[in-house]
């Protein structure tokens, strides 16, 4: 978070996402707080409405 | 069966002679390991893409050696051949894939044609080189490989168009093959050829093994068509397995003499790879590469003191590697690694003479994965002597490893590969069945020609014959494989929970197919399988669950239900292959949406805590049942992740529903904000969109308001 920087309002023209300063570690904090987005171990297959695993394979062919 | 000719003597073309090898054409055939899968759901999934993109190690590697002689031999990618049948004209027209590759190849005009062979497509590759001779009868055709080594003696006996079979590793014998060839000498004397004399099968002793690796070229990756940059490419590293499992093959190919190239060899050839291909991971090939350690840890000292860094993964035994040697291996840069547990029963072990001890199995396979490496556990069931307790163990085995988020299951249904202990034994007991083992066939169907020519060959095609199981049921065994296949990586922590719980995973299999009955089409063949690969499973499993009594189901399941019932209930169609650009300016008036396979739950309990407990062997505790908000997210084309978010975050995603314009979501969203120390709301508000953007979870687009899914991505990068 140390590296996390912040934009200013943008008028017409956008938002920088490399601008301006970086957070202050009591920042980093408040913010890893605030908006958390934590991953976790849990992942699952997923593909639309279907999906097919890997196949099977030995590590040679035989 | 096959329209039989007398065998001929193959006739020396008669452009090429004494003037030595260059004017011979010769032309090898990789395997076809993607003509298993015709249904287009499978041929267009990730995984069979990948398999279909295989780099044929043993062809290169023969014509690296054909190189040294001075012929320049054409290499036919079988699988990028299959992939243009599948949309061709000659498909259309009925014609088989085996009638389309072998028009294909008499047009390269070739005077020698040299089929690599495995037993999964020797019934495509015995068709093709028959329909080739009826094209071009006078080419020589030559067999090599797996397959062809040990059924040759039957493969020449009944298909004449099969005219040489090289036996075993063919690194010296090809060369010398092509040379008398070429010079118009009969090649019936060269080391382990087997051939025809008076029309019946001969066989030429074995060649000597190449002892000397670093002998060998360089695979001649040159003359196939390969990607730049590369995102993988196998590597040998030696050859040769000292033991002798009774179901493995290895043995009868490669032989039991350990062989390995030199550090200085094997990291030369990695650097050169690296550096023409921009290679990302080296899989390197060795029958058994742990097995002396000595000589992995110098391997793995020279890689770490080359410096270059580079990630490759190998195949191991779980009693060749250790705490010290593991942590060495990933320092040395081995990031993933195979290992053969074959079964979870230690009565088992015994049997097939895999000799592991378990426990030693489950501790090193561990280790490994908290290595760093993504670790594969591979197991086999369908042997004969097997019960279902000894099933039970295997796949209790296979549930227990699920905690380790790296660990890669999988489970096998056995065949009697040729040549092999278990197959000599059982060689007058095999029966042909429609219980279809994944070892021999990965497709959901197979087609009836093949099935024809497979029945009228048993002593040719013994992989895709079955071993009696006299107490098991097989076709339990291969809807078990299905169900296993499917749950572990849709439902990986369910089936972890089950396992904490209850300590036998089987019974859960046994209640689902009782209550599935009706469900599951006849429960047997192609439809079965079909089904398990389907979103029909998923959302029948979690009815199934929620259907057991509330009574029998453990603290961490409960948990894990409502989390897969809630995601069932919002998830919908999203459009294939929708990736976010990375950019460095978002525009103002760029709309913001869910990447793909985003969605938000609110949860009345936490889901990720429960994966947390579970990984570290806890119990349930207070913590499961607080609250969460979660959102899903891609990692790959066909993985989702589970991120934890907090409720300012779901609130920001909340916006994101592609009506808004980036400036707008930040003028709804920064009220809602707390400002701390300098910070305003405003730039919390930036904050948010910039972490969820860089989390992969929103994207901003152009286009016109609400049309989310159907705007380009590409048109960010544009504004």
């Amino acid at each position: 978070m140390a590296t996390d920087k912040i934009g200013k309002k943008g008028d017409t023209y956008g938002v920088n996402l490399e601008l301006q300063r970086e957070l202050t570690s009591e920042e980093a904090d408040f913010v890893a707080k605030t908006l958390e987005m934590t991953a976790s171990a849990l992942r699952l297959h997923l593909k639309d409405d279907v999906a097919f695993e890997k196949p099977n394979k030995p590590k040679r062919p035989r | 069966m096959w329209p039989l000719k007398s065998p001929t003597s193959p006739s020396v073309p008669a452009d090429v002679g004494a003037n030595g090898t260059a004017r011979l054409k010769v032309c090898l055939v990789s395997i076809p390991t993607a003509t298993d899968f015709e249904d287009p759901v499978q041929f267009e999934s990730e995984g069979v893409r990948e398999t279909a993109a295989d780099i044929p190690l043993g062809v290169l590697s023969l014509a690296a050696v054909l190189e040294e002689i001075g012929v320049v031999p054409q290499v036919v990618d079988s699988n990028a051949w299959y992939i243009e049948y599948l949309d061709s004209d000659a498909r259309l027209n009925r014609a088989s894939f085996s009638q389309y590759a072998a028009a294909r190849l008499a047009a390269l005009d070739a005077d020698l044609y040299g089929f690599s062979t495995i037993c999964n497509s020797y019934p495509v590759t015995i068709q093709t080189a028959g329909h080739l001779k009826e094209l071009r009868p006078s080419a020589v055709t030559l067999f090599g490989g797996p397959q062809a080594s040990v059924v040759d003696v039957a493969t020449l006996r009944h298909f004449p168009f099969v005219d040489f079979i090289l036996r075993g590793e063919a690194d010296r014998s090809l060369p010398e093959f092509v040379t008398r060839l070429a010079a118009g000498l009969p090649p019936e004397t060269v080391p382990g050829i087997t051939y025809r004399s008076a029309g019946e099968p001969r066989r030429h002793p074995d060649a000597p093994l190449p002892v000397e690796m670093d002998a060998l070229p360089l695979p001649a990756f040159h003359l196939y068509p390969m990607a730049t940059p590369t995102r993988s490419i196998p590597l040998e590293l030696g050859r040769g397995c000292p033991f002798g499992c009774t179901f493995c093959s290895t043995n009868d190919f490669f032989r039991r003499r350990f062989r390995l190239k030199s550090p200085a060899k094997l990291i030369e050839e990695m650097d050169i790879l690296a550096d023409r291909y921009a290679v990302e991971y080296f899989d390197l090939m060795h029958d058994m590469f742990t097995v002396d350690r000595r000589r992995v840890a110098t391997f793995c000292e020279a890689m770490i003191e080359s410096g270059r860094g580079h990630r490759w993964g190998c195949s191991a035994r779980t009693d060749c590697v250790d705490q010290e040697l593991i942590e060495l291996m990933a320092r040395a840069g081995c990031v993933s690694i195979f290992f053969g547990i074959e079964s979870g029963s230690p009565r088992m072990q015994k049997i097939i003479d895999k000799g592991l001890d378990l426990d030693e199995s489950r501790r090193n396979a561990a280790l490994t994965t908290r290595n760093g490496m993504r670790t594969t556990v591979s197991t086999i069931m369908g042997f004969p002597e097997e019960t279902l307790d000894d099933v039970r163990a295997t796949v209790a085995f296979l549930a227990e490893s699920l905690r380790e988020p790296e660990m890669v299951t999988q489970l096998h249904l056995l065949a009697p590969l040729a040549g092999t202990p278990l197959e000599v034994a059982y060689r007058d007991r095999l029966v042909l069945e429609d219980v279809y083992t994944d070892m021999s066939h990965s497709g959901w169907v197979q087609g009836d020609r093949e099935r024809r020519l497979i029945a009228a060959y048993p002593d040719v095609f013994q992989n895709f014959y079955a071993i009696p199981t006299p107490h098991l049921d097989r076709r339990y065994l291969q809807e078990l494989r299905e169900f296993v296949l499917r749950t572990t990586s849709r439902f990986r922590w369910m089936l972890a929970a089950w396992q904490d719980r209850c300590g036998d995973l089987l019974t859960l299999y046994d209640e689902w197919r009782a209550w599935s009955r009706g469900l599951v089409p006849h429960q047997r063949g192609c439809d079965m399988r079909r089904y398990y690969a389907m979103w029909d499973f998923d959302r029948d499993f979690v009815r199934f669950l929620r259907s057991r009594p509330a009574a029998a189901r453990g603290e961490f399941e409960c948990v894990l239900l409502e989390f897969e019932e809630a995601l069932l209930e919002v998830i919908r169609e999203e459009p294939y292959g929708s990736r976010t650009a990375d950019v460095k300016v978002l525009a103002s008036d760029m709309r913001l949406g869910l990447n793909p396979h985003v969605y938000v739950l609110h949860l009345d309990s936490d889901v990720t805590r429960v994966v947390e407990l579970l990984r570290a062997h806890h119990p349930p505790d207070e913590s499961i049942h607080r609250p969460a908000i979660v959102a899903t997210r891609g990692v790959s084309e066909d993985e989702i992740e589970v991120v934890r978010i907090s409720p300012l975050t779901a609130e920001f995603l909340e916006l994101c529903d592609g009506s808004l314009t980036v400036d707008e979501a930040l003028q709804r969203f920064a009220p809602r904000c707390t400002p701390v120390g300098s910070l305003t709301a405003w730039d919390m508000a930036t904050c948010a969109l910039q972490r969820t953007y860089r989390n992969k979870l929103v994207r901003p687009f152009a286009g016109e308001r609400g049309a989310a899914c159907a705007s380009p991505v590409e048109s960010m990068s544009a504004a």
